[in-house]
């Protein structure tokens, strides 16, 4: 980090690529989509080069990347608000052909993809007040305090808002659920179940 | 979301799956199943969450590589904004060896000047009129030689020209303090001609005339007889003293002074 601030190109390539994967987990679980996370977190990584004489170290480099990350991932869904909700085709895209039909495994990837998807779509029914500190603690892994930092809220509002969120996500995808289960009364024999 | 739809035992299951609660509330927790099957579904949220899937290479990359070009960017500007500032110190150093070599060959120059006048002088029909001249056993490259290493040489601070490389070498092995010899106010005119048309001749020339303090740090320019407006030529013997050749830029007149006591030796009017 200190090489990286003072100059050393190589160091700054190491600490990116480093910190470039849980950045790009938060802007996928914040966006919601995998085009708008790629883009979010190149953002991030560009905005975190420029403010990099900034940082002060009084957090650990990768909370202050996650608050860079979450920034670039709102801006990117304010750019993009207007933007069609993705199809099955969409995150089958996203995903890179995963569900494939000559593939072995096709099912257990297709079931995967309806995760994803059920999961981005409960992730959209939350105002980014409650997803962003769920994000920020169940993907990051940062704690309360260190998220009250990232979001200049108070610890407390954090732990509350950790818990809304969390219960309306698991109420949304409980009802996708029981919406999937109500629309398969024939389910295929071929695609193995989900959740036990 | 409000507060009527937070579900019951949220908070507690969400502290509990965060170990945000003292040994005492984790047990309560952990002996209510109600409780515990709210933690288990914050579980499979948060697992859920976590499972974002690998990151595409040439994704990562392609983020790693634009966020460097920023960075060479912001590099490159900022290697340009102090440019300004660093720019002075690698002159200032350029600026040394040029003085130097200034100083040798233009001390060779106006030497040369000086021999030419005398052997003219010499070869002409009457002898006694030559009133410049080397000092006996000295020669061209023996006065270039008293002139050039001198910290004191205005000629050489005053004068600028290419370099003669050959006046040079023979400066390095000629004795000290070998200067021209002066014996009239009209050689003394001659001299410093001479000196002002090899001065002329260099582009660093108008400067360092302006500047007299700075073209003979430690030397002639801190003579308190001189004036601001009064550039030393050279040094001289004048009429077998020790003196310096200044030409006033206000009157041009001319003056020898006493290169110790400032006291004025022979003043030409123009």
């Amino acid at each position: 980090m200190t090489a990286a601030q003072g100059g050393d190109r190589g160091a700054l390539d190491q600490l990116l690529r480093r910190h470039y994967d849980r950045v790009h987990a938060v802007c996928r679980r914040i966006t919601g989509h995998e085009a708008d996370a790629a883009d979010a977190a190149q953002e991030a990584m560009i905005a975190i080069v420029r403010n990099l004489d900034r940082f002060d170290g009084r957090s650990s480099f990768g909370t202050w990347a996650y608050r860079v990350a979450t920034n670039a991932s709102l801006d990117e869904l304010r750019r993009r608000k207007r933007r069609a909700t993705p199809t099955p085709h969409d995150v089958h895209d996203d995903d890179h052909g995963h569900a494939e039909i000559a593939d072995p495994d096709s099912g257990q990837r297709i079931d995967a993809i309806g995760d994803h998807m059920a999961l981005d779509t409960a992730l959209r029914t939350l105002s980014d007040e409650y997803r962003v500190p769920v994000v920020l603690r169940d993907v990051a892994d940062l704690d309360y305090a260190e998220i009250a930092a990232v979001l200049d809220i108070p610890s407390g509002t954090v732990k509350s808002r950790i818990a809304r969120g969390r219960a309306a996500l698991a109420k949304a995808l409980e009802t996708q659920s029981l919406a999937e289960e109500a629309g398969n009364q024939h389910p295929d024999p071929e695609r193995p179940s989900r959740a036990p | 979301m409000n507060e009527e739809e937070l579900p019951i035992h949220a908070e507690l299951a969400s502290a509990y799956l965060d170990d945000d609660l003292d040994a005492t509330q984790r047990a309560s927790v952990a002996a209510d199943p109600e409780v515990m099957v709210v933690v288990e579904s914050f579980a499979q949220v948060r697992a859920m969450l976590g499972e974002v899937g690998p990151v595409v290479d040439s994704t990562r990359t392609a983020a790693v590589a634009a966020a460097l070009v920023e960075f060479d960017s912001l590099r490159g500007a900022a290697a340009r904004a102090p440019a300004p500032r660093l720019t002075p110190v690698a002159s200032l150093q350029a600026r040394r060896m040029r003085m130097y070599r200034v100083v040798t060959g233009l001390a060779a120059a106006a030497v040369v000047g000086v021999v030419a006048v005398g052997v003219l002088n010499l070869s002409g029909s009457d002898a006694k009129t030559s009133s410049v001249a080397l000092d006996s056993g000295a020669t061209a490259g023996t006065a270039v030689a008293a002139e050039a290493p001198q910290p004191n040489n205005k000629i050489a601070a005053d004068t600028a020209g290419a370099a003669d490389a050959t006046a040079i070498e023979s400066a390095a092995a000629a004795p000290a303090f070998a200067l021209p010899a002066i014996d009239t106010d009209e050689a003394l005119s001659q001299y410093v001609r001479d000196v002002g048309t090899a001065a002329a001749q260099s582009t660093a020339a108008p400067a360092a005339t302006r500047a007299p303090a700075e073209a003979a740090p430690g030397g002639y320019a801190q003579l308190p007889c001189l004036t601001s407006d009064q550039v030393v030529i050279g040094s001289i013997m004048f009429k077998g003293e020790s003196a310096v050749a200044v030409r006033d830029t206000a009157t041009g007149h001319i003056l020898a002074l006493d290169a110790l006591g400032c006291r004025v030796l022979t003043e030409i009017t123009p």
